[in-house]
Formats: structure tokens, C-alpha cells, sequence
């Protein structure tokens, strides 16, 4: 990309064809988990429901697996083209890892197809294609972690990564970190890209029977995404503990200089994934015969959740980084004296702690509900299905947002402080310019997604 | 340990109606509580900054405690009801 081009350089190029990528490889990885699971519970529990749910799914997996692909060559285009020295000296240290990564990538492309175009044919034989269903998420997760090796290596490589052995620069300190934050997460991400899927369908549904489908769907969805979302704090605390571990500077950068204001915005994008979950259930859990009973308690979770919200919004100074002028005129803004403890780790700990412990209550309640009442599937609230599809914007704009976050932690080093960045684009870009590319990002996504369900589910109708 | 085994106890009396509702309520009083008396006690500065014992800026007390709490209580919660059931059954 020339680089005289307005508002486009190549980082901006780079950045974005990655986070596509990215967005579109957590989906084709996470969602084959919840295909299999629904598969598996369709042939035990005779329910059908999870049949179709597992097969509508499935096609629309097919087709974003190719844009995934694209977008992976279009990252590694710019990278060989523009980031000559890093791409070189990555593909070289990795050169084995990268040609399994190939070799695992074609068998679990072929396996995805397989899987695809076997699901009628291997109707009668639901052990074999379910089978198949479990070595394609085997071998992307094999895929993922490998590939989560290069990255976490960027962060946090071994000591004189030049002579450190592959294993070595693989298996570096933040390696298992990144791994189970990505793996829960896909999960978490799969399980709201369906509930999305579902929410439009039902919306766009004029048959009575299509609504109930579709609306219990979501919740399955959800259901899913909530149950993984609770987990993910637990795996970014074991990322970030890694990172502190390996060296102290990148946590301070992160968390209390330029990068602090990041984390801010993070938080509240994470808290609106709660609220969000708790809201849908609350909404929601009127169409259970008895379960308006529960309203009252999930109000106060709605409310602990607000409240948590809040205190994660509260920054430590208004100062955008250590090194700002203190003397300037953000200084004048300042914290209440005696509410300065609430821009304090304990605080945002007890605040995030407690609302992923009143969400896990109120998943648990809403299973109470639903063991002990009958659900009028299709007589949702409305509302509830527009929270379906802003929780995946949720989730996908966090996602966009946390990507550069983690890139930028490396501060002017394309590896930590072994490769420098010496392109005129090795800075931390303000928070207002990182947030406009994440909505960038977001809306090209949800249009590609649009595309595929139009293709997928209303093209092929006719 | 204390919520673990309160879970335990509620468990097993709750019987034949599901558990684990009864354990998480049981962590979430008391994860609510020990953040409302948190809060208080550093607005009113009676509190010392850090705790004693804890480190500064230390966020497993904070962050993975009550955490590890919650799934302590819900398990003991359901440990309990199944001992519960086995009992129920051996009568």
C-alpha cells in the first residue's frame, strides 16, 4: 500500500485484514465445538431440535471458512511485502511449525468439507460423522495452538531468541496463557455468533414453528456463550499473571500508562457482556411457566452488574499515560479523594468478581426455571432477541479492541526487545482512533456475516 | 472451606429440589457482603491499603478468591445432594 495514500498505511492495512482473520478463525474453530456437542445431544436425546441447530450451523461455518482463508493470505501478503525483515526472520525460526501448520490445515480443511457434505449421506452412521466432527475440532484447536505459539512468541520470547530451539520459542512464557484464553473464548464467541444467527432467523421467521425453533435456539446459544463467557476473566487473569511474570514493564504499561485507558474501555465492553447475558435472561425467563418468580433476584443481579459496570469505569487518573504533564490541563480532572480506592485494582477486582458470580447465579436460576416450568417457545419478548444480536457486536468489537491492545503491549518492538519496528507506524495510537478501526472492523464483519446468512439461509430458500 | 461446607450442609437438606441454587445463593451473600464492607471500609479510609498480609495492588485476594469461592459453595452444594439422595435411598 503506498504509503502516501490518506488515513490507509500499512499498519492500518495489516491490522485489519488480521482482525478479520482473526474474527472469522474464532467462529470456524468455536462453533464446530457447539456443532459436535449438539450432534452428539441430538443422536441421545432423540430431540431433533439440536439436529437442525447443528446443520444450519454447520452450512454457515462452510461458507465463512473460505473467507477465513482469505483473509489469512491477505495478513500474510502485507506481512512479506511490507514487514520484510520481521516476516523473514518468523517464517524461518518457525519454518517446521508453520509447514505442520500447513499439513494440519489442509487435512482439517478437507475434514470440514467432509464433514459438511457427509451429514445426509452419514445420516444412518451418526457415530462416524460425529467422529469425523471431533478429529476437525482436534485438529483445529492443534492448528490455533500452533499459530498462538508465533504470536505469544512476539510478546514474550525465550532468552537470544536467534538461538533459542523452535520448542523453545514456542513454548515461551505466554504460551499456555494465550491458549486457553482463545480456546474459551472461541467457544464464548461461537456460542453468541449462533445466538445471532438465531435471533435474526427468528425475527425474519413468519412460521409460528420456525419462531419456537429459532428462539430456543438462541438460547441455546446463550446459553453456550454465557457458560464460557463466566470462565474467560479466569483465563485472562492466568494470560495476564504470565505476562506480569515475564516482565513487570508490560503489565504496567497495560494496565496503569498509555494502555491503561484501553483496559478502561475493555472492562466496559466486558461488563456490557454480562449485562447483556443477565438482561436476556431476565427478559426471557417470562415465557417459563412460573419463572416470573426469579425476576426479582435477577433485577438485583442487573443492578450488581450496573454497579460493577460503573466501578470498572472509574480510572486511576485521567493522566493518558506516567510520563503526561502532570501540570497540563487534564490534571484539573480529577477523582473525589475519598473515591480514589474505586481506580484501584482491589476494587475492580471485587467489582469484575462479582459480576461474573451473580451471572453464574442467574444461568443457574434460569436452569431452575426452565427444570420446574413449561417454556412457551416462540413467546419471547422481542427485546430479548435484539440482545442477541448486541451481545455478538459486543463481542466482536471487543475482540477488534483487544487485539491491537495486545500487539501495542510490545510497545516499538515487533519482538520484545530483540526486533525493533522501525516503520514510521511503531506507536500506540490514541484510544479514539483504536476504537473508530474496531467499529470499522466490526461493521465489515457483521456485513460478511449478513452476506452469508442471506446466502446460506434466504438465496437457497428459493 | 466455610462455604464449602455450608454448601455441603444446605445440599443435603434441600432435598428432593435441586441443590446447587442453594450453594451459589450461599457465595453470593457472602461474596456481596465482603464487597459492600470493602467498599464502606475504604469510603470511611478505616481500611488499611493493602490488607495486611496481601501485597500491594494484589488481585488473586480480589479477583480469584471469591471466584474459587462461588465454585466451592456450588460444588459442595451438589455433593451434598447427592449425598443426600444416597441416604434417602439406603432408607
Amino acid at each position: 500500500m503506498p504509503p502516501n495514500v490518506p488515513l490507509i498505511n500499512d499498519r492500518l492495512v495489516l491490522w485489519v485484514a488480521s482482525e478479520l482473520h482473526l474474527l472469522f478463525a474464532a467462529f470456524v474453530l468455536g462453533a464446530p465445538i457447539f456443532i459436535v456437542v449438539c450432534e452428539y445431544l441430538g443422536l441421545k436425546t432423540r430431540d431433533q431440535r439440536y439436529e437442525r441447530l447443528a446443520k444450519e450451523t454447520m452450512k454457515i461455518v462452510a461458507i465463512a471458512y473460505s473467507l477465513t482463508a482469505l483473509f489469512g493470505g491477505a495478513m500474510t501478503f502485507v506481512l512479506v511485502g511490507k514487514y520484510q525483515e520481521f516476516s523473514n526472520f518468523i517464517f524461518q525460526r518457525f519454518y517446521p511449525v508453520f509447514g505442520l501448520y500447513a499439513l494440519l490445515l489442509l487435512v482439517e480443511s478437507s475434514l470440514m468439507y467432509v464433514y459438511w457434505y457427509t451429514w445426509d449421506a452419514l445420516a444412518g452412521r451418526k457415530g462416524l460423522h460425529i467422529s469425523i466432527g471431533v478429529l476437525l475440532n482436534i485438529l483445529g484447536t492443534l492448528v490455533m495452538v500452533l499459530m498462538n505459539g508465533v504470536g505469544s512468541f512476539m510478546l514474550t520470547p525465550p532468552e537470544n531468541p536467534a538461538a533459542a530451539s523452535v520448542w523453545q520459542s514456542l513454548n515461551n512464557a505466554t504460551w499456555t496463557g494465550l491458549n486457553l484464553h482463545r480456546f474459551v473464548a472461541n467457544i464464548s464467541f461461537g456460542g453468541f455468533m449462533v445466538a445471532l444467527f438465531a435471533s435474526v432467523m427468528f425475527l425474519t421467521s413468519k412460521k409460528e414453528e420456525d419462531r419456537a425453533f429459532y428462539d430456543w435456539m438462541g438460547y441455546i446459544g446463550n446459553f453456550i456463550g454465557v457458560a464460557a463467557l463466566v470462565v474467560l476473566p479466569v483465563a485472562g487473569y492466568v494470560y495476564t499473571k504470565e505476562i506480569f511474570a515475564y516482565d513487570a514493564t508490560i503489565s504496567t504499561l497495560l494496565m496503569a500508562d498509555k494502555l491503561a485507558w484501553f483496559f478502561v474501555i475493555q472492562g466496559v465492553l466486558v461488563g456490557l457482556l454480562f449485562l447483556g447475558a443477565v438482561y436476556y435472561m431476565w427478559l426471557s425467563i417470562r415465557r417459563i411457566e412460573g419463572g416470573a418468580r426469579f425476576r426479582t433476584y435477577i433485577r438485583g443481579a442487573i443492578w450488581v452488574s450496573l454497579v460493577g459496570l460503573a466501578v470498572w469505569l472509574i480510572p486511576q487518573t485521567f493522566l493518558p499515560s506516567l510520563t503526561a504533564d502532570p501540570t497540563g490541563p487534564i490534571s484539573e480532572v480529577t477523582i473525589p479523594e475519598k473515591t480514589i480506592f474505586l481506580g484501584l485494582m482491589p476494587a475492580k477486582g471485587l467489582a469484575v468478581s462479582a459480576m461474573v458470580v451473580v451471572t453464574a447465579f442467574v444461568y443457574l436460576l434460569y436452569r431452575q426455571a426452565i427444570a420446574t416450568g413449561k417454556m412457551a417457545w416462540g413467546r419471547i419478548d422481542v427485546k430479548a432477541q435484539l440482545v442477541l444480536t448486541f451481545l455478538p457486536a459486543v463481542a466482536v468489537f471487543t475482540m477488534a479492541f483487544m487485539g491491537p491492545i495486545r500487539e501495542m503491549a510490545r510497545g516499538q518492538w515487533h519482538i520484545f526487545q530483540f526486533m525493533a519496528d522501525k516503520t514510521p507506524y511503531s506507536f500506540i495510537t490514541p484510544l479514539g482512533y483504536a476504537a473508530i478501526v474496531a467499529g470499522i472492523i466490526t461493521i465489515v464483519f457483521f456485513l460478511l456475516m449478513g452476506a452469508i446468512f442471506w446466502l446460506g439461509f434466504k438465496v437457497g430458500q428459493h | 472451606m466455610g462455604l464449602f461446607v455450608g454448601g455441603l450442609l444446605t445440599g443435603r437438606r434441600v432435598w428432593p429440589r435441586p441443590p446447587l441454587l442453594n450453594g451459589a445463593l450461599l457465595a453470593v451473600v457472602y461474596n456481596l457482603t465482603v464487597v459492600v464492607a470493602f467498599f464502606i471500609g475504604s469510603f470511611l479510609e478505616i481500611l488499611h491499603e493493602p490488607l495486611p498480609g496481601l501485597p500491594q495492588g494484589d488481585s488473586t485476594f480480589f479477583f480469584a478468591w471469591p471466584l474459587a469461592q462461588f465454585v466451592l459453595a456450588t460444588a459442595g452444594a451438589a455433593i451434598g445432594g447427592r449425598m443426600s439422595v444416597k441416604r434417602k435411598m439406603e432408607e
